[in-house]
């Protein structure tokens, strides 16, 4: 899909009110964020720590990353950019995309828009605020591409994006822990990455590496991922009396978006593209649309529904300041993408404790293979050992459901080892003989004593079975009768299992 | 969608509601063990007893997984998934490489970096492998817990080379529930020892019911009315030890 995408460079530094001219760098954690152009020059960069900057740019002005006041700032470009074409979405504050196929055709082509554009935004920008950089503006097929044309101010052709990205160096797919790797051996352009085979790439380095690998071959990252719901997904609250502050609309919007969020998740889906309405009494609305590549969790609605509303009431939007108060917030999921092995928390899409999880356990999966990193799942099942699966890391789930009924399972508790091969046993009765479970199910005598894999033998001071298990009692071959015990000693406590009259230990109560 | 040269936005909220704390969230049966209200970041830990040193395990990361923790476990293939989801783990945030090979010290490396909780089992590592891991540990700010399951076949579990900063221990462990031929294991009443270094060398102790008959853990402060199961070894229980 044609996107075009509009981009304003250091858009941090131009909110907090500072010229391009002007050393600045903008800092979050301690650690750069945005640093002017002037600041750049002298080798201030994002991803530095504080000092560090300040050593290379002496009198480097340092500003805390204020996220509310960017959105608020942003506000204006916004609204003068929805002139043009109302389906506009933001990324982040700075950042904004909208589709170009129907604004191109009504500007007189892709050139035009794209001129339309930046007249809009730069008188957008100007006024008696700072000077602010020339915003780029960008087409291709695809938010990816266009994002990445809209620094080179280029139109990218139809179909012509893998051309177009391979002399970009690996990193601008987003991924540095990749980019290294990638480095390591010697593949330092995205072409270069998108010469690979495809199959390779997944088995190398995961999931995520193939999704990056897939753009970088120019398919719409869109298309990859998210796609409309079948049903209209939303969730509303109506204020009465109307609301006039943003932190009382952000705390009943809590409850909205975690009622949205859950909604999506009972379907597997999370939020791409969220549109935010909000309504006064007077009849005003302000519409706004957000993406969230990752998933938009609740916490990251209720932030940009802070930013919108803040932006509204502040005036620094084309759109009249509300006369009223609030009466109505409603989030609607425009695009949901399958949640797969994505976790979307309420703290800000897939955490960043969930992102770092998946990419350390992607690396460990290229280092070992895909057998050998697993994470849980709970299943169906009879016995201990198929009540919970291991499930190989970036793989979905397996579909047993626990919930049905699943007669003849070991009853609770769940032991907490289940050995992955059985251990030989012995038990025998208070004479010294074999312990057996007749096909009627009763125990030949009384266990006494127990040895665990040739070990040596402890006293059993409590035993409760048989409980009998009968698999496929109308198929001779395949027939299995087997009887669970459970036997404890001093030690502790053990699921054992006798068949044709050999007893094995499938777990221990650990 | 940012090249490498441009600037590259830290979103807010990095981490999510646990980075940047000191202390790891912890189970308020276990909080009385512990020298703070939680388990301290940058530590090495171990757990290790006769009977329940894996469900102990397991209690001990609900906490932190709950409010959005990563957990691994390296080196226990036998761990139940099931018994961990009961007693409280989260079974999709939680890692398992249950056979590292030859690669064990690089795939604990990785995952310290990663993930806020290792949990190892003992025997693959050198003292040198160890101190580094310690180190590294103390530097990311996660945490590294030694686990020696019960060692089931008679074999003691190889120790862990270097000293730990906090020592669980599982005491004595008694089930409830069983008869001679009736009944079922239902519930388990353990005691646990936390010893350690510095801050943790004060000896504690606590009693818990490890598991509860609904699967998970519970305080026993003994004025709960017992339902009239004999626990196994009709032994007298000795008092505890002061301190």
């Amino acid at each position: 899909m044609r996107t075009l995408v509009l981009w304003c460079p250091d858009w941090p530094v131009t909110a907090a009110g500072f010229d391009p001219a002007d050393p600045v760098a903008v800092v979050h954690a301690n650690r750069v964020v945005s640093a002017s152009a002037v600041a750049r020059d002298a080798g201030v960069r994002a991803g530095l720590r504080k000092r560090e900057a300040q050593a290379r740019c002496p009198g480097l002005v340092v500003v805390g990353e204020d996220l509310p006041a960017q959105a608020r700032a942003f506000e204006p470009v916004v609204a003068a950019v929805t002139g043009l074409s109302p389906r506009v979405e933001m990324t982040r504050p700075g950042l904004l995309a909208l589709d170009a196929r129907g604004p191109a055709r009504y500007f007189g082509g892709e050139e035009a828009l794209c001129r339309q554009v930046e007249a809009v935004t730069v008188s957008a920008l100007a006024g008696d605020g700072p000077r602010a950089p020339l915003p780029g503006v960008g087409i291709a097929d695809g938010r990816f591409a266009a994002g990445l044309a809209a620094r080179r101010g280029e139109v990218v052709p139809p179909g012509a994006n893998r051309t177009f990205l391979s002399d970009f160096p690996v990193a601008a797919l987003g991924d540095h822990e990749l980019a290294d790797l990638l480095a390591r051996l010697g593949i330092t352009t995205a072409g270069a990455f998108a010469d690979l085979p495809a199959d390779s790439v997944m088995a190398r380095f995961g999931r995520q590496a193939a999704r990056l690998h897939a753009v970088a071959r120019g398919h719409d990252e869109e298309l990859l991922e998210a796609g409309t719901p079948d049903e209209e997904l939303a969730a509303q609250v109506s204020f009465d009396p109307p609301v006039e502050r943003v932190d009382q609309a952000a705390f009943a919007g809590r409850a909205v978006a975690a009622e949205l969020v859950d909604q999506l998740g009972q379907r597997g889906l999370v939020c791409a593209r969220l549109r935010i309405d909000i309504e006064t009494e007077h009849a005003e609305s302000l519409v706004r649309r957000w993406r969230g590549d990752e998933g938009l969790g609740a916490e990251a609605m209720v932030e940009r529904l802070r930013w919108q509303f803040g932006g509204w009431l502040s005036g620094t939007s084309a759109e009249a300041t509300p006369t009223g108060g609030v009466t109505l917030v409603r989030l609607v999921a425009e695009e949901v993408a399958g949640a797969g092995s994505r976790q979307v928390g309420f703290w800000g899409g897939a955490s960043e404790a969930d992102r770092r999880a998946g990419r350390g356990l992607d690396r460990l999966r290229g280092l070992l293979g895909p057998d050998a990193v697993f994470t849980g799942a709970l299943a169906g099942g009879r016995g201990p050992v198929d009540r919970a699966v291991r499930v190989p890391w970036g793989e979905p789930a397996p579909r047993r459901p626990p919930e049905l009924p699943w007669p003849g399972h070991h009853p609770l508790p769940a032991p907490a080892l289940v050995h992955p091969a059985p251990l030989a046993a012995e038990v025998v009765d208070a004479d010294g003989t074999p312990v057996t479970v007749s096909a009627r199910g009763r125990t030949s005598a009384e266990p006494s004593r127990l040895s665990i894999a040739g070990g040596p033998w402890s006293a059993i001071v409590g035993w409760a079975g048989p409980w009998t298990l009968d698999e496929r009692w109308w198929d001779r071959r395949a027939r299995r009768r087997r009887a669970r015990f459970q036997l404890a000693d001093r030690d502790g406590a053990h699921l054992c299992v006798v068949e044709d009259a050999r007893w094995w230990v499938e777990a221990t109560y650990d | 969608m940012e090249d490498a040269t441009v600037e590259q936005l830290v979103p807010a909220g990095t981490g999510g509601p646990l980075a940047g704390t000191r202390l790891l969230p912890v189970a308020p049966v276990l909080a009385p063990l512990l020298p703070d209200t939680g388990l301290r970041r940058g530590t090495v830990l171990s757990v290790s007893g006769a009977g329940g040193a894996t469900s102990l395990l397991c209690i001990l990361l609900a906490q932190a997984m709950a409010e959005g923790s990563w957990v691994a476990v390296v080196g226990l293939p036998a761990l139940g998934l099931e018994a961990a989801a009961r007693l409280g783990l989260r079974l999709d945030h939680l890692a398992l490489v249950p056979d590292p090979d030859t690669h064990w010290a690089e795939v604990v490396g990785i995952l310290v970096d990663a993930l806020d909780v290792v949990a190892v089992a003992p025997g693959r590592c050198r003292p040198a492998d160890a101190r580094r891991l310690a180190a590294r540990v103390r530097e990311r700010g996660s945490l590294l817990v030694v686990a020696s399951p019960a060692a089931v076949t008679g074999r003691s579990a190889p120790r862990w080379p270097e000293p730990v900063d906090l020592q669980l221990e599982v005491g004595t462990a008694r089930w409830h529930g069983l008869d001679a031929g009736d009944g079922t294991l239902q519930r388990r009443s353990v005691t646990v020892q936390s010893s350690g270094r510095r801050a943790a060398a004060r000896q504690r102790r606590v009693r818990l019911w490890l598991p509860a008959p609904d699967g998970r853990s519970a305080p026993d402060d003994q004025s709960v009315p017992d339902d009239g199961s004999a626990p196994l070894v009709p032994a007298a229980i000795r008092p505890l030890k002061a301190g």
